[in-house]
């Protein structure tokens, strides 16, 4: 099996990696790089847990191939710092009790971070469209919500 | 185990000689939501994959009176670019609905087509904007209506090593008005149940339907056009009465199937209550097109 | 107070929101193989031949274990019948046949493969009603020889009839002005935690054992572990990984014992995940059920009598069924005055997974139906389904029917508020509809225990022995307890989860008891803590220790708090390692009247809490869509400890009621699941929930900490009933049974009968 060489560009750090074509880009961001934040389940795409930036983009890491992200800038949970160490986005999750078990936190903070950079006053309606693709057994949703929207249209939104 | 040796060509030529060398053994990676899906599961198991990134120009708009979109382009991308097309709308609401960001972000126009799921969301709208698809092969170009190209779940008319490189929608009529609309099991990211399109353009007078196109997804072996419907309401005031006349004609068209979303029955009914509005709605969205003149 | 009530971080939101947190899923061990189960694909068969030479002959598989070579064995349980892995019949498709384990996943998956299983169909049953009947095939021809809880009341393919009969029902009947009788029906949902379930085994070489795993019940999964490996429970250790959602899903073991036998016979760690198809299909999802109701009734609302019979589909094995069937008893008894029930409730097998307990086992079934049926007898005897309800809740003091006296009931201001919240009085507009649906749950006891210690620096360690599963009881509920009672800054507390080996004996993190007794044994810990820390500043403050207090992180003379001394300093001075304590929290049984009940395994709500659920839709008549437009749900929790995270769970159990009343459901077609994916099994996404407005009302319960009660599970109680009530007013049509899809209610609105679909 060939492996092929390519170059992940994580957080802003690169990794040339040879990896084999059928490896997705969870599978090495978890198993090859140890970037654990990124989490996996149902290899669907229907969950969003396992949410990346590529180039911006927030996409399932779990139907993405390894081989596709070479060169592109891939952002993960562990990426999204902030001046004080936070993101907005995480420092608001916690205050609006938006993290119960926490396992899809990563996955929609990485949405909401993609939609807040594209688009940092969003509607309701665009809200729930970035976030539709996320699941989350726990909160029932309404706590997220308030989280990013306390985050959306404040001077932070776009950074 | 899934294994497969990955190529990335950097011409469309090369893409076609790939796919014609390794035959059925080949696969197309556009988007690659759908593929990955059927690997795991077994449904498809291509010892090569031809990756259609190394050929960026077949992503993209392009306006030449009409509007031709390149198969490779993001379902987002494409809905980004049409947003405020007026008549584009149906286009629009339709890859709005496919699935979650994520997926949108990633999942291509082009794939969507040739994956021809029998609820492809994007087929409806592009049915009723009369698209015609550009195709190359080993033997060259072709193309072909996308009315015909669907056959059935997940067959289409793709000839052996070929690949599609463009949707070709023609330039329309100045009144006219789009609409999509699926109804699923949950208010967001699902297959669909039953998805209705419909496209109508108005005549010079503002009130006569001159061209009435309706189309429907999951509601039979493949997304077509409900004709009969379309007969009854072409050339006649769309009042409402007519277009449930015509929605009641469309549900007998229909051929849905019973399965773990939804039975047949209750399909018919959707085809009904759904092409009813879908009319009316594409009619008012074409008024306003004529008052905005 | 100081801290409780406050809105206070959770200890664990942090390396949550980071990415930091380790769950099951990235816990890993250096040399470890990978584990895989070989399920029956047939739904009742004997077995007649399970063949892994082809498996145990591959390069890469170090391990593989059959029923055949374990003889099951039998499993702990409320009555011992299922193997560990099939060994003669399989009863279900999905059941553990075998095990293997190799050097990567995708070995093990290939090495499962080839294992061949040779069947011999029998018969199968998959309708409770049909399977309970005389002369049904029996699905465990043993079954009266198999161990069992006393008290059980069993027969054939009845695992347990549970009943509850006070007063006289025929009496009832007879003095009543109106007789309605009504049916429903709920199907199975499962609990779908967005983490998979994990668990990794390591053998040393002296024998002991010990399973890291994302259990909820730390003590439950060594007990069934030390019983497969036949070793004493000592010499197995369970740790705790961190839970990314259970609801009841991970309170069994269902991995734990595989991967101990495996890592033993190989010699090396395994570790294994259900991968999401497998859980969909073969997990423990929640009883599907069918109710009778019928009710007499005044012709001023006042109820006199209720007789219930449900059938609870307990699946292929006894499981949770018996116990659940109990919890079921109680629910339909209601929070209502009643003189006369008689409530009947069977766990009955079919050859399907055996189902077990998912947030709230029982509560939505039974509620559902009694909720229904109490809205279809107010609209027929002409009352207001808030007024009929107000007419008839119990009030304080009052006797269950199950002869429980009643304190701290705050279900009338919970009826009151919710129906406020969406103007009840205010009628909906057209295709809109409101409806509400009240209730009461337990907060479990059994024992938790806990140790505290004032560690260097001043910080208040506290061991607690149970995983902190989601909704914040021991990361957010517990800590800020501590830190009220011992006055000291929330940042000062540290909660340290043990393992077994290490820890405090606990009962586990499920049925709404967390907070109620890892709290109260915590603040018992504190008592004896505090005693000894202000035994060591009497003599530093020279001031005898009634006459101190614990303040602002130190302890001062009350009369003139300048005289301080930090805990930081007297931590230094403990050189003999004092200042710690130990508590116990194990609740007293609930007095009942035993007499009124048999086979009842849960005969009593400790500590019982009330809530009221209301909810506005709106149904579209052409389609049968429903849209949740309101909902308001309040829920008594004795103490809101923490705002954030008691909103938290009101917020997440009406999701997940809003999934089970409209969307969720697990299809079989000939016993087989056929959507066990995502794809096809609907979880509630951001667009299906609303804004969902928690009220909370505080009625204080004697025992919890600062009078807090359970709330883990009841919100998921009342949403079914609650839509199905607005559905039925806003749509005109009443649907009996769950979900309550569009396609159902259109059909109803065009009088046709449920549609045929691929089914059992």
């Amino acid at each position: 099996m060939t492996r092929m060489a390519i170059l992940l560009n994580v957080n802003g750090e690169e990794f040339p990696l040879d990896v084999e074509p059928h490896r997705t880009l969870l599978e090495v961001l978890r198993e090859d790089l140890s970037l654990k934040g990124t989490k996996a389940n149902c290899q669907e795409g229907e969950c969003g847990a396992c949410t990346v930036m590529v180039d911006g983009l927030a996409v399932n890491a779990c139907l993405y191939l390894a081989v596709r992200a070479d060169r592109k800038r891939i952002v993960t949970i562990e990426g999204l710092v902030g001046k004080d160490g936070l993101h907005p986005l995480q420092e608001a999750f916690v205050r609006h009790g938006g993290v119960q078990c926490g396992y899809c936190t990563p996955g929609f903070i990485v949405s909401a971070a993609a939609l807040l950079q594209a688009n940092p006053h969003p509607s309701e309606d665009e809200l729930a469209q970035a976030l539709v693709g996320n699941i989350c057994r726990c909160t029932g949703y309404v706590a997220i919500r308030q989280a990013v929207r306390s985050v959306a249209g404040s001077q932070e939104a776009g950074s | 185990m899934i294994r497969f040796e990955f190529h990335e060509p950097a011409s469309l030529e090369e893409v076609v000689a790939l796919l014609d060398h390794y035959g059925e053994e080949a696969a197309v990676l556009a988007g690659g939501t759908a593929l990955l899906i059927d690997m795991r599961h077994g449904e498809r198991q291509p010892g090569h994959l031809i990756s259609l990134w190394g050929t960026p120009q077949l992503a993209g708009l392009r306006w030449n009176g009409g509007l031709g979109i390149g198969a490779l382009t993001t379902v987002r991308q494409m809905a980004d670019e049409l947003e405020s097309v007026q008549p584009m709308r149906g286009l629009v609401e339709a890859a709005r609905l496919l699935g979650g960001l994520q997926v949108q972000n990633v999942a291509t126009v082009g794939g969507n087509l040739c994956k021809a799921s029998p609820g492809a969301d994007l087929a409806p709208p592009l049915l009723v904007l009369d698209a015609t698809l550009r195709l190359r092969g080993p033997g060259g170009e072709r193309t072909t209506p996308l009315e015909g190209f669907l056959t059935g779940p997940d067959r289409t008319d793709l000839r052996p090593a070929e690949v599609l490189t463009e949707i070709e929608v023609p330039e329309l009529p100045p009144q006219t008005g789009t609409s999509f609309l699926k109804v699923m099991r949950r208010h967001a990211v699902d297959c669909s149940i039953v998805a209705v399109a419909a496209c109508v353009s108005l005549a010079e007078d503002g009130e006569t339907a001159s061209q009435v196109r309706i189309a429907l997804g999951a509601a039979a072996p493949a997304p077509f056009r409900a004709k009969r419907a379309e007969e009854l309401l072409t050339g006649a005031i769309l009042k409402p009465s007519l277009a449930r006349e015509a929605a009641r004609l469309a549900r007998d068209e229909a051929r849905p199937i019973s399965d773990v979303r939804a039975s047949a029955e209750y399909r018919q009914m959707l085809v009904e209550a759904l092409v009813e509005r879908a009319v009316l709605l594409a009619a008012e969205r074409a008024k306003a097109a004529q008052e905005r003149q | 107070m100081r801290v409780v009530g406050r809105r206070l971080p959770r200890l664990d939101a942090l390396a949550k929101v980071k990415g930091e947190y380790i769950y099951g899923m990235d816990f890993n061990l250096e040399g470890q193989l990978y584990g895989k189960v070989v399920r029956s694909t047939q739904p009742h068969a004997r077995l007649l031949e399970v063949d892994a030479k082809e498996a145990r002959a591959m390069r890469g598989v170090r391990a593989v274990l059959t029923g055949a070579e374990l003889s099951g064995p039998l499993m702990p349980g409320v009555v011992w019948d299922q193997p560990l892995l099939a060994f003669d019949r399989v009863r279900y498709v999905g059941e553990p046949i075998a095990a293997v384990a190799a050097i990567s996943p995708e070995l093990a998956d290939e090495a499962a493969r080839r294992i061949t299983v040779r069947y011999d169909p029998l018969p199968a049953l998959f309708d409770p009603q049909i399977s309970m009947q005389d002369g049904a095939p029996l699905l465990h021809e043993s079954w009266a020889s198999y161990k069992a809880e006393a008290g059980l009341v069993r027969q054939g393919n009845v695992c347990c009839h549970a009943a509850l009969h006070h007063g006289d029902i025929e009496r009832g009947f007879a003095t009543a002005d109106f007789v309605f009788e009504d049916s429903f029906s709920t199907e199975s949902v499962h609990q779908s935690h967005v983490e998979p379930r994990v668990a990794i085994g390591a053998v040393c070489a002296d024998g002991l054992v010990t399973v890291y795993s994302n259990t909820q019940l730390p003590y439950w999964a060594r007990t069934n572990v030390a019983h497969a490996m036949s070793l004493p429970e000592g010499d197995v250790r369970i740790v705790l990984l961190g839970i990314g959602g259970a609801f009841g899903s991970k309170l069994y073991p269902q991995l734990e014992p595989l991967v101990a036998l495996l890592a033993r016979k190989a010699g090396r760690p395994v570790r294994m995940v259900t991968p999401l198809e497998e859980e969909l299909a073969a997990g423990l999802p929640r009883l599907p059920s069918r109710v009778t109701l019928k009710t007499g009734v005044k012709k001023d609302g006042t109820l006199v009598a209720r007789q219930a019979r449900l059938i609870l589909d307990t699946g292929a094995y006894a499981g949770s069924g018996p116990e659940i069937a109990s919890v079921c008893i109680l629910v339909l008894a209601g929070p209502y005055r009643t003189p006369h029930v008689q409530l009947d409730a069977y766990a009955v097998h079919t050859n399907k997974t055996n189902f077990g307990a998912f947030r709230g086992p029982g509560g939505p079934q039974a509620n559902f139906a009694l909720e229904s049926h109490l809205d279809m007898v107010a609209e027929r005897i002409g009352l207001d389904a808030l007024e009929f309800r107000l007419r008839n809740i119990v009030e304080e003091g009052d006797q269950a029917a199950n002869g429980q006296v009643l304190k701290g009931v705050g279900l009338r201001e919970c009826l009151e508020k919710a129906a406020a919240a969406i103007e009840w009085g205010k009628p909906a507009g057209p295709n809109r509809g409101k409806g509400l649906a009240c209730g009461w749950w337990t907060t479990t006891g059994g024992l938790s225990g806990s140790r505290a210690r004032l560690d260097v620096g001043g910080k208040i360690v506290v061991t607690v022995g149970t995983q902190e599963i989601g909704t914040g009881a021991i990361m957010g509920g517990v800590p800020l307890v501590v830190a009220e009672r011992m006055g000291v800054p929330l940042e000062d507390v540290r909660i340290v989860v043990a393992d077994t080996a290490t820890g405090p004996w606990d009962f586990g993190s499920q049925g709404s008891r967390t907070l109620f007794n890892v709290g109260r044994a915590a603040l018992l810990a504190c008592d004896e803590l505090e005693t000894r820390v202000k035994t060591l500043a009497e003599k530093i403050l020279e001031a005898p220790a009634d006459q101190l207090e614990l303040r602002d992180g130190g302890v001062v003379v009350r009369a003139s708090p300048e005289e301080r001394v930090p805990l930081a300093k007297l931590a230094e001075l403990d050189t003999r390692g004092e200042l710690q304590g130990r508590g116990q929290s194990y609740p007293d049984p609930v007095a009942h009247d035993q007499a009124r009940m048999t086979s009842c395994l849960y005969p009593a709500f400790h500590y019982p809490s009330f809530h009221c659920h209301a909810a506005e839709v709106e149904v579209d008549p052409g389609t049968g869509e429903v849209t949740v437009l309101r909902y308001a749900a309040a829920h008594d929790v004795g103490r809101a400890v923490n705002p954030n995270l008691v909103e938290g769970q009101i917020h997440g159990g009406v999701a997940q009621g809003i999934g089970m009343a409209l969307m969720e459901e697990i299809v079989y077609q000939d016993g087989r699941v056929i959507n066990n994916n995502w794809t096809d099994y609907k979880l509630p996404t951001m667009a299906d929930v609303p804004d969902v407005q928690a009220i909370i009302v505080e009625h204080l319960s004697e025992a919890g900490p600062f009078g807090a009660k359970g709330l883990g599970e009841s919100p998921v109680i009342e949403p079914p009933g609650a839509l199905a009530n607005a559905i039925a007013r806003a749509a005109g049509v009443r649907i009996t049974s769950l979900p309550i899809t569009a396609e159902r209610i259109l059909m109803a609105l065009k009088g046709e009968s449920s549609a045929a679909r691929p089914r059992r």
